[in-house]
């Protein structure tokens, strides 16, 4: 099952999702690092990168507008080191549950875009197997059916159910990859 | 002693690391929500979820 010999570079799959957000998101990191090295991947989880944050206490003498200039440095600092983690992995595999809404966490679905502009393997997975059209609630505004799981725009990368065949589509693709003597 | 405990006081019920009969984990707490639904973080088929709840509170006999 693994992607490389002992002596090759073990190509590193960034861990997109909104996994980070559940209450033991460390936890959950580790899981999905462990489903990748079963694979022969390095798992780049997001919150792996050392990101210096500005921590302000409540009952700090700033102004509310410095308090909101602080919060939003952090949150550039925190996309910045987003992006050179995916900049790092020769593929994402992200977690597309349905989050606050019909959709796939936004992040993760620019997070998406992102590798996908950058030419990188990209595939998704979910457990929740009904098409978006069914998941979004009926309003006055027009649903595009396209029998997806989520928006067409995602639909570039590959979608699968567990994030397991997702790891084993990209092993896949790395393999023919290096079969017709391309990089990861 | 039991601590006694109504649904309709409690906000957040700790599930983390429960295993149900379908093999779902749980993962931290569940939360209740606006609409009157629990959610919690679980872990379905190897894939991190967030999954809604249905409550029962138990009878004492």
């Amino acid at each position: 099952m693994t992607a490389t010999s002992p002596t090759e570079r073990r190509p590193a799959v960034y861990l997109a999702g909104p996994d980070v957000f559940f209450d033991r998101p460390r936890e959950c990191g580790q899981r999905l690092k462990d489903l990748a090295a079963n694979f022969g991947f390095v798992g780049l989880y997001p919150l792996d990168a050392v990101v210096e944050l500005t921590h302000v206490q409540p009952n700090a003498s700033i102004s509310p507008a410095e308090r909101v200039v602080i919060k939003r440095e952090n949150a550039a600092r925190i996309r910045e080191a987003n992006m050179a983690m995916i900049r790092d992995a020769d593929a994402v595999c992200a977690n597309v549950l349905p989050f606050r809404g019909p959709s796939a966490d936004v992040g993760t679905a620019w997070k998406m875009g992102y590798a996908a502009g950058l030419g990188k393997i990209v595939a998704s997975y979910s457990h929740n197997a009904q098409s978006y059209a069914t998941r979004v609630l009926p309003d006055n505004f027009a649903v595009e059916d396209f029998a997806l799981h989520d928006n067409f725009m995602l639909a570039g990368a590959q979608h699968f159910r567990t994030p397991e065949t997702a790891l084993q589509y990209i092993l896949d693709v790395f393999r023919m990859r290096r079969e017709t003597g391309r990089s990861p | 002693m039991k601590r006694v405990v109504s649904l309709a006081d409690v906000t957040e019920i700790d599930l983390d690391g429960y295993v149900d009969e379908r093999g779902i984990e749980y993962l931290g707490r569940a939360a209740r929500q606006p609409d009157g639904t629990w959610r919690c973080a679980a872990v379905v088929e190897s894939c991190l979820c967030v999954v809604e709840l249905k409550l029962t509170p138990a009878v004492s006999p």
